[in-house]
């Protein structure tokens, strides 16, 4: 199994009562599991104008997911 | 259709009609011909040849939501190039409804003098005596300024920094609430209006003589067509009015490009702190507003409220880049402190930006150490005081690096950058080198283009074409008076030709794509000509060397675009 933390922002958070900001969620994956199947698993459909994040990256939907990874997900920004 | 010109030698006033060079034109496209056409290239941008104009865009005055920029441009005394810096509030959409395309602010009061410019709602002008004013800072001003004139009144002035020609000088708008928290902050342009001997322009909000659109109907249509597609827009409808824009702080620090501790580290430890979750969250339990409209017709409303623990107003609007420039590039986590910087620089009127870096490169050569809240408020407000470290300070991150002989100064023709540091996102690097306005964000941000994945934003390669296109669409969209952000909006096929729709109804003729790109073009290159004839080569576009010989971590990379493809910016 895969073991990860995923840190939530924007709105994200409002979907997983009890959220954490400063823990953030632990999720196991399966081995050779992809960006798209943790967004999935955390109900995230692909037409969201979202961006996950891993080791300072944007991530693809088909990019492994990192083993120990810290992945960032937030709504698409523009600059301020 | 009417151009104001202020005489301030002689404290005249005069109107005109738009010459037909300048027709067509609004916002940052008018500043650039306008000060192209009349301002000698090699003037002293604090003497009598430089203009001052303030010019709302094409759009402003019209019923399109959104569209209350103002540009205000002149030959900068930061940069020495021609410069745009826009503000909202009300005062675009106000000059828009009296049917004024700008004013023109010209000459040099005599020293010591200081006026106070009207516009009443009959669009006409008027100077008066403004001595009175001499020091005050832009809250009191403000509020002064409104019972003396009206409540119905709107107003842009300088504070003391302003008052100093000190290089970091803004000028501050008052916002639907009537404070003076919108600002015109980058360039300088607040000593400008010093120089000029004017404090203030106060104008009516009750102007009823805008300029008649060729074809109000399509107008009428598109507006509408154009703010179903911001409301249908996830990041205007949603992002924004719930986090500001300090929602991108998430982005920028996850990509590793924040620029903290004086550009040392592209990750602020501390941004969890005072990102626009935490911003929004410790708004909300105070009871300030977390959502606000800052500006006139905005339906995005990513302004926000601070208050302090007790509820009191402490500052309007606390924005990303101010909890950058105050926050990670000093290594403060602390929003209260951030919020206090972020009100003394409106007050004094000063750019958050260039100011919070020259603090930054004071901590770096060893004045004080990053963290130090007490110290960064100490610093800014000795602006205002006038002390030798007050005018370092003032005049910017040059000076202070000057000052200390020290190398790391994170700007670009005097001005510094914004916070997408250009080793992490090497196209914003490429903006900062080659925008005609010193580092600016503003004039080409590709932060949208790399969360799209449409760039990788750690490689050299594609980032010039990547640039260029995003500073012609900018530059386009400034003439416009639309914000920025809700430009965002014109993601969409349907958005951008209801913004075509609408420029075509306005000229009274068929504006297209190619137009909208070529209006882009146009100004890009006008206020590249000036630049030239003020003396800049492409030598100049370029960035401090630290940016290429310093990684920043975590990715440790330096700025790799070559100076052989930063000049092929200007290909077109």
């Amino acid at each position: 199994m895969l073991n990860v933390t995923i840190k939530l922002y924007g709105s994200l958070p409002w979907r997983v009562p009890g959220y954490d900001p400063e823990k953030g969620l632990t999720l196991e994956l399966a081995r050779g599991a992809c960006i798209n199947d943790l967004t999935t698993c955390l109900g995230i459909a692909a037409e969201e104008d979202v961006v996950v994040a891993m080791a300072g990256r944007v991530a693809r939907p088909d990019d492994p997911v990192e083993d120990g990874a810290t992945l960032r997900i937030f709504p698409v920004a523009h600059g301020g | 259709m009417k151009l104001i010109r202020v005489d301030m030698n002689a404290q005249k006033i005069r109107e005109e009609n738009v010459p037909d060079a300048y027709a067509g034109m609004g916002g940052r496209g008018l500043t650039a011909v306008l000060i192209d056409a009349e301002v000698p290239p090699r003037c002293d941008a604090l003497g009598p040849e430089n203009k001052l104009v303030f010019a709302p865009g094409l759009l402003s005055g019209t019923s399109l939501v959104n569209t209350s920029r103002i540009s205000i441009g002149a030959k900068s005394p930061l940069t020495g190039t021609i410069k745009e810096s826009n503000s909202g509030g009300k005062i675009a959409a106000c000059l828009g409804k009296l049917g004024i395309t700008a004013i023109v602010v010209e000459g040099r009061a005599p020293a010591g003098k200081l006026f106070v410019l009207t516009v009443d709602a009959q669009g006409q002008a008027a100077l008066l005596d403004g001595a009175a004013y001499k020091g005050m800072r832009t809250y009191a001003l403000s509020a002064k300024l409104l019972e003396t004139h009206g409540a119905k009144n709107t107003i842009a002035c300088i504070g003391p920094a302003g008052e100093a020609q000190m290089l970091s000088a803004s000028i501050q708008t008052t916002d639907v609430d009537d404070r003076p928290c919108r600002a015109a902050g980058r360039g300088g342009l607040g000593a400008v209006m010093g120089a000029k001997g004017l404090k203030a322009l106060v104008v009516s909000t009750e102007g009823k003589s805008a300029d008649e659109l060729a074809d109000p109907e399509t107008f009428k249509e598109s507006a509408k067509v154009f703010a179903q597609e911001l409301r249908n827009n996830p990041f205007t409808s949603k992002v924004l009015p719930r986090y500001g824009t300090a929602s991108t702080m998430a982005a920028v620090n996850a990509l590793g490009a924040f620029p903290s501790y004086n550009a040392t580290k592209g990750v602020f430890d501390g941004w969890e702190k005072i990102n626009g979750e935490a911003l929004a969250k410790t708004i909300t339990a105070r009871g300030g507003q977390a959502q606000h409209m800052g500006c006139a017709q905005c339906i995005v409303q990513c302004s926000n409220v601070f208050v302090d623990e007790k509820g009191k107003y402490v500052t309007s609007s606390l924005e990303y880049e101010t909890l950058w420039s105050m926050g990670g590039m000093l290594g403060i986590d602390d929003l209260d402190t951030i919020a206090r910087l972020d009100y003394l620089c409106d007050d004094i009127g000063l750019d958050t930006i260039n100011t919070g870096v020259a603090v930054a490169v004071a901590m770096d050569a060893g004045y004080k150490p990053f963290s130090d809240r007490q110290a960064a408020i100490e610093m800014v407000e000795a602006v205002a005081q006038g002390t030798e470290m007050g005018r370092l300070i003032g005049n910017g991150p040059d000076a202070v690096g000057k000052h200390f002989n020290h190398h790391r100064v994170p700007t670009v023709k005097g001005q510094s950058i914004a916070a997408y540091d250009p080793r992490g996102m090497q196209g914003n690097g490429v903006t900062y080198a080659t925008s005609t306005m010193g580092a600016d964000h503003t004039a080409g941000n590709m932060l949208g283009l790399y969360l799209g994945k449409k760039l990788d934003p750690l490689a050299p390669e594609g980032q010039v074409d990547g640039s260029r296109k995003v500073q012609i669409g900018m530059a386009a969209m400034d003439c416009t008076g639309m914000c920025i952000l809700a430009g965002m909006g014109m993601a969409t096929p349907a958005a951008n030709e209801a913004m075509f729709k609408m420029i075509g109804a306005k000229l009274g003729k068929p504006f297209t794509a190619a137009d909208y790109t070529g209006m882009g073009m146009r100004v890009l290159k006008v206020e590249r000509g000036f630049n030239q004839k003020a003396g800049f080569t492409s030598k100049d576009d370029r960035l401090p060397r630290f940016f290429m010989e310093e990684p920043l971590a975590p990715h440790n990379k330096v700025f790799a675009v070559s100076d052989e493809d930063l000049d092929k910016l200007y290909n077109f």
